[in-house]
């Protein structure tokens, strides 16, 4: 006995020891991130910078976020190894292309390497939508969606799934005999939905149809950000709720009396997530009430749209110091750039470079072959100028150099590296990195994009509907979504009178005090025979 | 009864069967629980994420499905025919059943114990697979268990798959002839309804009521008394009738 307690307390110790991760690359060997994307787009590196695409950077391993926005947005969150080239290859038309559909106003296409958005089937032993059919209700099974508004699912069968909206009246089918299950929806955040049978009601929320189609099948679906692990997957039909403007003081006679809503706010947009792996593609639809809408996403297209590679990288030295000493440097052989302070050693493939250092109103630029054995740099700083001529499309856009207006034309600056921002109401906002190099003339035309119709009526949609939280968006929609927890769709005013004749939570229970007496019986009639043979 | 369920969770043979259902049914489960894969959302605030996750892993606390099934049927049948017929076969029973006891007594006996190693078996092996698997999360097998009440009906649910399976195949051994009938008997019977896709009979209903009570129902003393309502017939009650009929046969039959 003694032996198995101590084998016993032995793996139990094992469950104790933490796993040891890989503490990764030794620092200081950079990473190499590329991005290849056509010309004329700007590549946000979150916490980094933006950059006009292409680009290449040698940054500190780890993972960092690459965010294209347009009508097409794409997110690529991926992790940069030491000694090794990530290629990210971005296409956004060729994403616009593999969506199809009706009333979709924007496109969000997300890859996160750390992340698999693919939530496997379980094959549970049940059928998630056999539910009995007849009377009203039917199965709910839970959908994470808090965005704009708690929603939860409400399935009658398999093709009449009804996304449910809190704090509504709702007409959710009809029972057997052909009356319609009106109900007063509440839902609870975390905690499941309650349906509360309801009469004489003044509005129902209005239903449109989505139907979601997938190339392959079988993608798990995400609907406003939340998913429901056993059910969706492509392709699925939902009647979602489509309200095109607020509805105020509706009322219907409850369980408990009359439940007044004094306003049901607009819902007229849904997000549709279809995942796959790594893949994320989120499309906004617009929706009417009594329509039927499609959306079907070609995964196989955005997956030869978005790619990442990896390729090792051999590296040799670059040592580059300056007079005077801790001045910025860059090294760039066009695509891509690595920045430091001198006296800094860059570890970069061998090639072609050229070296910029700038401190204060002092620069200088070097250009060097990078082969062998690498190669050591000095530089003299002097004073010198740069130009930088703009061009703007809208004209009566803002232009920020590092935070600060300037008008559009020729600017005479100090040599060194920039942070460009145009800006126009009703567009969407371009932000990118300029490097100036001493004496250098650098024209530069940005033309910015309208913002799609959902965001420039503010209309409300999660801003962040995915798992990019450290995304900081340069253009949030100044929709009028309220925070979530706490934020129901409505509120109710307390039960009033006309408590209606329904019937009784104790006589609900009663079948199973029958059903308990009746196993009593059983187990007293068993019992009886037992004892009354001899 | 004491002293004979004292034999009963004694005997190698028992122990034996015990340890096989324990280790498959523990290897089962373990691959079962990381099949699932990662479960987050794509949105939502913190506390929905935590008390969502809660609630979808207390779900996915280790159940039957059909590979589970299949060896929780074949541990129960093994034990339950090795227990109520081997000793008959061997006519060890005789001077089992010549003790001053009444047959029925002794058979009871044996129910109770095969319903305790089945038990232990099942729910030991499941527990621990839960927490190799997903102990490193901070509350939430807590929340799961209890915050959510699901232990209360996940308790209840092994109590009645093991009642079934030990009530069908004390039923059959006390109708078969010899132990490898009693065998052969109860794992058909045991595993018909799966076979035949029988929705309206365990394990189906139970798994059905089940799941059905913890997503329907908000409040924990409403899950309990749903599944209990929901699986009441073909998972309590016949259950039941068929260890009552399997005493009573006892006591008519021959013990050799």
């Amino acid at each position: 006995m003694r032996w198995n307690a101590l084998l016993f307390a032995f793996l139990v110790a094992g469950l104790l020891i933490p796993p040891e991760y890989s503490s990764g690359e030794a620092m200081g060997e950079p990473g190499y991130l590329f991005v290849e994307a056509p010309s004329g787009l700007v590549a946000d590196i979150v916490g980094v910078g933006s950059y006009a695409t292409p680009v290449g950077l040698a940054l500190p391993p780890g993972n960092y976020t690459v965010r294209i926005t347009g009508n097409v947005t794409v997110i690529v969150q991926v992790s940069v190894v030491a000694e090794t080239s990530t290629i990210v290859r971005v296409d956004p038309n060729a994403v616009r292309d593999a969506v199809s559909g009706d009333g979709i106003v924007s496109i969000k296409a997300i890859f996160n390497e750390s992340a698999n958005y693919s939530q496997e089937k379980l094959h549970p032993p049940f059928d998630p939508f056999a539910v009995p059919s007849g009377g009203c209700g039917g199965a709910s099974v839970y959908i994470n969606i808090s965005k704009p508004y708690p929603m939860d699912v409400e399935i009658l069968g398999r093709n009449r799934v009804y996304i449910t909206l809190n704090g509504t009246f709702m007409h959710i089918g009809d029972d057997s005999d052909g009356n319609p299950c009106m109900f007063y929806v509440g839902i609870f955040p975390g905690g499941g939905s309650r349906l509360e049978s309801i009469r004489n009601v003044t509005y129902t929320v209005p239903w449109a149809r989505l139907e979601i189609n997938s190339t392959p099948d079988d993608l798990t679906i995400y609907l406003n950000g939340g998913h429901n692990r056993y059910i969706f997957y492509t392709p699925m039909d939902f009647y979602v709720p489509a309200i095109p403007h607020d509805v105020y003081n509706v009322t219907a006679v409850g369980y408990y009396g009359t439940i007044r809503i004094p306003v049901i706010h607009r819902l007229d947009t849904h997000t549709v997530g279809i995942a796959d792996g790594h893949y994320l593609v989120e499309s906004v639809v617009k929706v009417a009430p009594n329509e039927t809408y499609h959306v079907n996403v070609n995964m196989e297209k955005i997956k030869s749209a978005l790619t990442v590679e990896r390729k090792a990288v051999e590296t040799v030295p670059l040592e580059v110091r300056s007079e005077p000493s801790n001045a910025s440097v860059v090294v760039t052989d066009g695509v891509l750039r690595a920045f430091a302070n001198t006296p800094a050693t860059f570890l970069l493939p061998r090639g072609n470079y050229t070296i910029i250092a700038f401190k204060n109103n002092l620069s200088a630029q070097k250009s060097v072959v990078l082969g062998g054995e690498g190669a050591k740099v000095f530089l003299r700083l002097i004073p010198a100028n740069a130009t930088l001529s703009l061009a703007v499309q809208p004209e009566n856009a803002t232009v920020l150099l590092n935070g600060e207006e300037v008008e559009v034309g020729n600017l005479t600056l100090s040599p060194g590296r920039y942070n460009l921002t145009v800006k126009a109401p009703g567009y969407i906002t371009k932000s990118l990195e300029v490097i100036l190099a001493p004496n250098e003339f650098k024209s530069i035309e940005v033309s910015l994009e309208r913002k799609s119709v959902v965001e420039d009526k503010g209309i409300a949609i999660s801003p962040s509907q995915s798992k990019t939280d450290d995304i900081k968006l340069e253009e949030t929609p100044g929709n009028e979504q309220k925070g979530v927890f706490n934020d129901t769709q409505t509120f109710t005013t307390s039960p009033t009178e006309n408590i209606p004749n329904s019937p009784s939570p104790k006589e609900d229970s009663r079948p199973f005090v029958i059903k308990i007496s009746l196993l009593m019986v059983t187990i007293g009639a068993i019992y009886i025979a037992l004892r009354t043979r001899r | 009864m004491k002293i004979q369920m004292k034999w009963e969770l004694e005997d190698p043979y028992n122990l034996i069967v015990f340890m096989f259902g324990f280790i498959m049914l523990g290897i089962t489960f373990f691959s079962g629980l990381t099949r699932n894969d990662v479960v987050f959302m794509v949105s939502g605030p913190d506390e929905i994420i935590v008390s969502e996750s809660a609630k979808t892993l207390g779900l996915t606390l280790p159940r039957l499905g059909t590979e589970e099934y299949t060896i929780f049927a074949l541990t129960g049948a093994l034990l339950v025919s090795l227990m109520m017929r081997y000793d008959r076969d061997t006519r060890v029973a005789k001077s089992v059943y010549s003790l001053p006891v009444r047959n029925y007594s002794v058979v009871l006996s044996k129910a109770l114990s095969a319903m305790v190693l089945l038990f232990l078996a099942s729910l030991l092996p499941a527990f621990l697979a839960f927490v190799y698997i997903h102990g490193d999360i901070p509350d939430l097998i807590g929340r799961a268990l209890f915050g959510e009440g699901f232990l209360a009906g996940y308790l209840i649910y092994w109590a009645m798959m093991v009642l079934y399976v030990v009530s069908v195949s004390a039923l059959v051994a006390m109708l078969s002839p010899n132990t490898f009938a009693s065998l052969l008997g109860s794992i058909t019977l045991l595993y018909a309804p799966l076979v035949l896709k029988l929705r309206s009979l365990p394990p189906a209903v139970i798994n059905e009521a089940f799941f059905k009570a913890y997503t329907t129902q908000f409040y924990p003393a409403d899950r309990v008394v749903t599944f209990l309502d929901g699986s009441f017939y073909t998972g309590l009650l016949l259950p039941v009738v068929m260890l009552g009929v399997a005493l009573i046969l006892s006591e008519w039959r021959d013990v050799s």
